[in-house]
């Protein structure tokens, strides 16, 4: 019997072993069905797209190819194969070898020029030639491009050739008007891969490669052209042709060329009518804001009236928090059928992470509820800036916009004398005999209100800055507009067509062709800096709750911020309230011309998951955001949410007027950029250097930037002011091209890098798709990839276009040692990989199985019978502990070697975590600042020690036990609670702690007391003041009533002082206890970081990251689980070193 | 130095005298700084905006009541939620947990080494290092859960329920509570238990007759401890539930979060979540000091 139970242990050890070992062995089995020649072939291409996450293994494939060559009895088509594939692994390869894909690729198509996949062969012949830095022939490449064009004039893959020779020619050969023919037959093509306005944008390629070519006359015509292709004024390309024209001797008034009127189109019947009745989830972060959550609720109730089998839950979610709420959903896979998502975080999980359905096609089709092309509804800007600026693709859509303006306090003005008069000088009184209030037209009149306001004893603006100082920088755009018109032809570079993209700004800064320093591009803040001398002091710190209390208090007379919330205004405001445009800047230094237009913020948008897909819901999902946008929504969006609607023809709410007197849709300057902004959306790097800018802009706008406080902190005099704020305001920009700089360079690094890793999937899945598209060509044995889903080879040829082109622009700006280090290939090869992986997986299936032997062995396994009844009671503790505690830890270890983003993306990358984490500056102050976390807490663990033996010798028992209850009650309040408590007392204006050291005559200002690098810390240390741990004192109350009474008796009658007591008779006796709560508490705080998320999610600039903390946002916020798995595991070793030592301590204790 | 004669007699009853008042003036002091937050909290509650704008800190008039109505129809449902998850956890925890450590120090077998350290090293892996794998791992189950549902017809879920919540904590809480107990049940007198094994009692009847009993206070000190924990927990909830789903530490942040937040309400609701906990440890306050008195994070 026991012999039979081990005899069953080692037998399944040894199962387990083969098992292991014959689920990696190589795929004999499905080798042995095919003939030796197309075996050899699937070999080949097993290696080359078995594993997404490994490394080509191109020598290894190139053996298998080189086989069937010599193979008499192998097939045409797997020769042809095999000899395609031998190029094409050398051009896939990382890095590719050009020259050798070229000779491959040069005898595949010599011996086979009429083969099926000749086409591809000449468009990867041609590839090869145009990327090859060092060999490549412009010459060669432009000739295989045109075979294809010859070979195949109308398809996808046609248009792709033809847009690489229009490239070619403009900046490889210099020939403009060979570009211009190119460029055009791409933009007149329609019905190819490219959407109408990219088509657009071809076209103006052609009409400036005309116009460089001097030929005047064609270039006229195709601008022309161009125009006509606009439907009306509001297309992006109207302004720059008609600047182009203007160039030429054509003057034309931009919006003679506009449509008359633009009318929404009605609604049609249309019901959607799904298989089954289903319930659609659409989340929001907007449904707090009274007439838009009433607006959306009746909107959700009329779809579901139209379309009875669709029931809409509206899943409500708090502002604050949205994004970290969507970020675990999106990596959980767990989402609600409709986000409404901001475009930035829309790219980022879109086109970074294919996590996002693509929109596009969608928009070029009509809206069912319309009947009209679901894209032309809607005013061009808002599909331009919700696509993704890399790939032109739109992950999300507008269903609503908002424009800003100051609000401002009617009876403040009034006061202060800022009114509106008649010839006489007396006042105009409005209708109730009030005076007007003159509101201020030009900035040098808002500068001259603000003074008049402050003789008045009011503050002139209030920002919000936490967490971000949204109606600062939703000023810029409307500087930006009017003072950098000048700037763009200097910066448009890369792609002549009059637009800045973020690739084109990123070099500029990069080269120094654009400096924030200097005086044309530094006067946005100079301007801010001069205004924010009126504002509230220390209003840099305060979040949206605090800069409208100090508004609504009548502290500040003017709030920017968002015409949506003209109800919610006047409902908590107890004065008259109006609202003013953002002012011109005529008359202001570097002026360029007005300006008259929306800023078109796309304030909300929807993206829809992929997730849909698998659940059956993405055509539903679309349907919902169709009608979303349909005009019967958008109706009922305007008039309770008071929104400006992003489509055509929509009226707007009247209570915006407003907002809407300077925005009357035409004007000029509608081409503006933003030097501040570089929208290539990348994570970290670009939300680190944001946080850099944003902690500059505090410091310069923040602590006092007003005279009077200046005065009363330093006593310098006016003169000593002036030149105060001027080296203030220069270091501030010093800083800020610093930051500017070092974003670039991240992340430009960063982003061509994770291009490499795409591309190689994406070559992947194009051979996939190649494979499964291509009829007869040994498809018998092509694996379906079931990723495809019916992606055609054309479509993933785009994809590979865009990634190389990404990745050739990027490192073009990168210093050239820079970049021979990123094409080095990685550490381990293919082989070698494959290897280790699986002799790692067999190792530690021997290992198991020697465990497995070993428990045998030692008569576990025999205890295991006889002791039945014990194992059970044991068993559900045990698997439990392995599930959730074991395996996760095991996991983090073993992903800490990977390239993890907790999903697919899985690459073996060896050291690198580690090395990245030992160059990384956040982490290295996280562990710093826990280091004074902890020493602060063993300090803090004091006054429980105090308390404890002063409540032990209180006399009156009774008086003890009131007291023991009363430490109790900081246990009783929720965490979160105390938390949030300590917030308000630490809130900047009105917050407990100012107003108490204020009065007092301790402080002169308010201070950012968890908003500044350097009264974080300490804030953050200080909260739970007086620190009494209510278990520490229980334990050490009980520890101390253990003691015998008759020891302090006999101290008593020995003549011990109470101190001397302590330290001779007290102290000794608790001692063992108060190490063990130490080390405890020191084990504790390194994993904390709860207190900081909550409190200041890290920052300010990451002066409160904690190492944990820094892990949380690698791993949710930034997805790099592997990296963040690399912190858990260095954070365990330290942790372990405090664990070991806590047992010595016990052991001691015990003993 | 000798003392006069009328010092000696007066100067003790002095001394004692000052040394009691500053006793009570440091406890004082000290109870005064803890009831800060609790006073805010509770003067807060009864103000509407206006009052709330123009005078945060001093208790202002008429009260307003109706914001505990308010704030109550907020936080019930998170709090429910929680005391699910909490004694649902803490009560799995316990049982597992002692019948463990019972097992431990009054039986011995082969393999008890083993399996002890296999728990006892969990002791030294930070919960930090587990948060990512968990989370991936448990999404993967609640894709099988689903994948398995679907074909079985039933709406099979793990994100988003309490379970999610229940399982991890009902493990992670027993690795304490079995090292705790463990080391209780070694020191108590091993007459007790072997007076009933020898009356024939089985396994679980002296488990349940004898060794429960006798760490009655330890375990409920343990428990309460063990709530309290949960009733706090923010991280992981956060990871794995939905608003609908919310507990309460979440959704005190959420009502702090919204873009309008109303003080008076908030606050009513920050009053109101900590009822249960007063609750908890009123009841049981005995018990609990009784516990920590025996030993139960004596260690």
């Amino acid at each position: 019997m026991r012999r039979w139970l081990e005899g069953l242990f080692c037998l399944g050890a040894v199962a387990l072993v083969a098992l292991v070992w014959w689920r990696t062995a190589p795929r004999e089995a499905v080798y042995a069905q095919l003939t030796p020649a197309q075996a050899e072939l699937q070999r080949g291409i097993d290696l080359l797209q078995g594993d997404p996450n490994a490394p080509l293994d191109v020598g290894g494939a190139q053996q298998h190819f080189k086989r069937i060559e010599q193979m008499p009895a192998a097939g045409e088509a797997e020769r042809q194969w095999a000899a395609l594939l031998a190029g094409w692994a050398h051009w896939a390869a990382s890095p590719p070898d050009f020259a050798a894909a070229r000779r491959a690729l040069d005898k595949f198509l010599r011996q086979w020029p009429e083969s099926p996949l000749a086409l591809q062969a000449h468009f990867l012949l041609g590839l090869a030639q145009r990327y090859d830095e060092r060999q490549g022939n412009a010459q060669e490449a432009v000739r295989q491009f045109e075979q294809v064009v010859v070979h195949e004039s109308e398809g996808a893959l046609a248009a792709y050739a033809r847009l690489q020779l229009a490239t070619l020619e403009r900046e490889k050969l210099k020939r403009p008007e060979v570009a211009a023919r190119w460029y055009g037959e791409v933009a007149r093509h329609a019905g190819g891969p490219y959407q109408p306005e990219e088509r657009k944008g071809f076209l103006f390629l052609a009409a400036r490669m005309l116009q460089q070519a001097g030929r005047k006359p064609d270039a006229i015509a195709t601008y022309r052209e161009l125009l006509a292709w606009e439907h009306d004024a509001n297309g992006v390309w109207t302004e720059r042709v008609v600047s182009r024209l203007d160039e030429l001797g054509v003057k034309l008034d931009p919006w003679s060329e506009a449509q008359a009127e633009i009318k929404p189109p009605a609604m049609t019947q249309h019901r959607f009518t799904p298989d089954k009745p289903l319930t659609l989830q659409v989340s929001f972060w907007i449904m707090s804001k009274q007439g838009m959550g009433d607006a959306i609720r009746e909107i959700c109730r009329r779809y579901h009236a139209r379309n009875p089998l669709v029931t809409v839950q509206i899943v409500d979610l708090p502002y604050g928090g949205y994004t970290d709420w969507l970020q675990s959903r999106i990596l959980g896979r767990d989402l609600p059928d409709v986000l409404q998502m901001d475009n930035q975080s829309a790219v980022r999980y879109g086109a970074n992470q294919h996590r996002l359905l693509d929109l596009t096609d969608a928009l070029a089709q009509s809206n069912p509820y319309t009947g009209q092309t679901w894209g032309e509804s809607f005013w061009p800007q808002f599909i331009q800036e919700a696509r993704d600026p890399v790939s032109r693709r739109n992950y999300d859509i507008s269903w609503a916009s908002e424009n800003n303006a100051f609000y401002y306090n009617k009876d403040a003005f009034r006061k202060a004398g800022i009114v509106r008069r008649d010839a006489q000088g007396q006042p105009l009184l409005d209708e109730r005999g009030k005076p007007v209030p003159a509101e201020p037209e030009t900035w040098a009149d808002l500068l001259a209100a603000y003074e008049k306001l402050r003789q008045a004893g009011y503050y002139g603006e209030v920002c919000e800055f936490f967490p971000d100082p949204a109606p600062l920088i939703w000023q810029t755009p409307y500087i930006t507009k009017q003072i950098y018109h000048g700037l763009i032809p200097r910066l448009d570079v890369l792609t002549p067509d009059d637009f800045p993209d973020p690739f084109e700004l990123a070099q500029a800064i990069l080269t120094g062709r654009l400096d924030l320093r200097e005086p044309k591009v530094a006067e946005l803040w100079r301007l801010q800096y001069a205004k924010s001398e009126f504002w509230v002091p220390g209003c840099t710190s305060m979040d949206l709750h605090e800069a409208f209390d100090a508004f609504a208090r009548g502290k500040a007379a003017t709030f920017y911020w968002v015409s949506t919330e003209v109800p919610d205004f006047e409902r908590m405001c107890n004065f008259e309230l109006g609202v003013f445009p953002f002012p011109s800047l005529r008359g202001t230094k570097f002026y360029d011309g007005e300006y008259t237009e929306s800023p078109a913020l796309t304030a909300y948008e929807f993206a829809l998951p992929r997730v849909n897909e698998d659940k059956g819901t993405a055509a539903a999902a679309l349907d919902f955001v169709q009608y979303f946008t349909s005009p019967e929504a958008q109706q009922l969006l305007i008039a309770k949410g008071n929104i400006l609607s992003p489509l055509r023809g929509m009226p707007a709410s009247p209570r915006l007027e407003p907002f809407l007197r300077r925005m009357n849709r035409r004007g000029t300057h509608r081409n503006v950029f933003n030097p501040y902004e570089i929208n290539i959306i990348k994570e970290p790097y670009w939300a680190e250097s944001r946080a850099k800018v944003l902690d500059e802009i505090n410091s310069l706008l923040g602590n006092i930037p007003n005279f009077e406080f200046y005065h009363r902190a330093t006593g310098g005099d006016q003169q000593a002011y002036a030149q105060w704020r001027e080296t203030r305001f220069n270091t501030f920009l010093d800083n800020l091209q610093t930051h500017f700089k070092w974003a670039c360079q991240r992340l430009i690094t960063e982003y061509s890098e994770d291009r490499r890793h795409a591309l190689r999937r994406d070559q992947r899945r194009w051979l996939a798709a190649l494979r499964a598209a291509t009829p007869g060509m040994a498809t018998t044995f092509a694996v379906p990839d079931a990723t495809l889903q019916g992606t055609t080879p054309e479509q993933l040829w785009r994809i590979v276009l865009d990634d190389w082109d990404v990745i050739t622009t990027c490192e073009n700006m990168l210093p050239t040692l820079e970049r021979d280090r990123r094409a080095m290939p990685p550490a381990l090869s293919a082989q070698r990989l494959r290897m280790v992986a699986r002799s790692l997986q067999v190792g530690l299936a021997l290992a198991a199985a020697g465990l497995l032997i070993g428990l045998a062995w030692s008569g576990v396994a025999r205890s295991m019978l006889r002791e039945a009844r014990l194992w059970v009671w044991l068993a559900p503790t045990l698997l439990l502990l392995g599930l959730f505690s074991y395996y996760p830890a095991l996991s983090a270890i073993y992903h800490a070697f990977f390239r993890w983003n907790g999903a697919e993306v899985a690459e073996f990358i060896g050291w690198d975590n580690f090395r990245a984490l030992l160059a990384d500056g956040v982490l290295w102050h996280g562990f710093r600042l826990a280091l004074v976390f902890m020493a602060a807490n063993v300090l803090k663990f004091l006054p429980t020690v105090a308390i404890a033996v002063v409540l032990f010798h209180l006399a009156s028992k009774r008086a003890q036990y009131m007291f023991r209850v009363a430490f109790v009650l900081p246990l009783l309040i929720p965490w979160m609670v105390v938390m949030l408590m300590w917030k308000y007392i630490y809130r900047m204006d009105g917050g407990l702690l100012n107003t108490l050291l204020i009065d007092m005559g301790w402080l002169h200002l308010p201070v950012n007391w968890l908003g500044q690098t350097h009264t974080v810390v300490p804030s953050l240390l200080m909260i739970g003041f007086p620190f009494i741990s209510t278990i520490g004192v229980l334990i050490l109350l009980a520890g101390l009533q253990a003691i015998p009474e008759t020891v302090f008796e006999a101290a008593t009658l020995d003549g011990c002082g109470p101190l001397r007591r302590f330290w001779t008779l007290e102290m000794p006796l608790i001692a063992g206890q108060l190490k063990l709560n130490l080390v405890l508490i020191t084990i504790q705080t390194i994993q904390e970081f709860a207190l900081p998320l909550v409190l200041t999610r890290g920052g300010p600039n990451h002066a409160s990251m904690l190492p944990g903390l820094w892990m949380y946002f690698n791993a949710f916020s930034y997805g790099k689980m592997g990296y963040a798995a690399a912190i858990g595991v260095v954070m365990f070793i330290v942790i372990l070193g405090f664990t070991m030592l806590h047992l010595r301590l016990i052991r001691v204790h015990r003993d | 130095m000798h003392a006069t004669p009328t010092q000696s007699t007066s100067s003790p009853v002095t001394t004692r005298f000052m040394a009691e008042g500053i006793k009570y003036a440091v406890l004082i002091a000290c109870c005064c700084c803890i009831a800060i937050p609790v006073y805010l909290m509770l003067v807060i509650s009864l103000k509407d905006t206006q009052q709330f704008v123009h005078a945060p800190f001093l208790p202002t008039w008429p009260l307003h009541w109706e914001n505990y109505r308010l704030g109550w129809g907020q936080v019930l449902p998170f709090i429910a939620r929680t005391a699910v998850v909490a004694f649902t956890a803490t009560l799995l925890a316990v049982i597992m947990g002692s019948l463990c450590a019972f097992i431990f120090s009054q039986y011995e077998f082969a393999g008890k080494r083993v399996a002890y350290s296999y728990i006892f090293a969990l002791m030294m892996i930070p919960g930090i290092l587990n948060l990512v794998p968990l989370y991936v791992l448990v999404t993967w189950l609640d894709n099988l859960l689903r994948a398995w549902g679907q074909q079985a017809g039933v709406p099979l879920r793990l994100l988003n329920t309490v379970w999610v919540l229940i399982l991890p904590a009902a493990a992670g809480g027993q690795i304490f509570m079995i090292y705790v107990l463990r080391t209780f049940f070694d020191s108590q007198p091993r007459a007790l238990f072997e007076a009933a094994r020898i009356d024939g009692a089985g396994l679980l009847a002296i488990w349940r007759h004898v060794a429960l009993p006798l760490s009655k206070p330890i375990i409920g000190t343990l428990a309460v401890l063990n709530i309290v924990a949960l009733w706090n927990d923010y991280i992981w909830p956060l990871l794995v539930l939905q608003q609908d789903h919310y507990t309460v530490s979440l959704g005190l942040k959420y009502l702090e979060g919204q873009q309008y937040v109303q003080y008076g309400p908030l606050m009513a609701g920050y009053v109101i979540s900590a009822i249960p906990l007063l609750l908890l440890l009123g009841c049981t306050m005995r018990l609990f000091i009784r516990g920590l008195a025996a030993g139960a994070i004596k260690m």
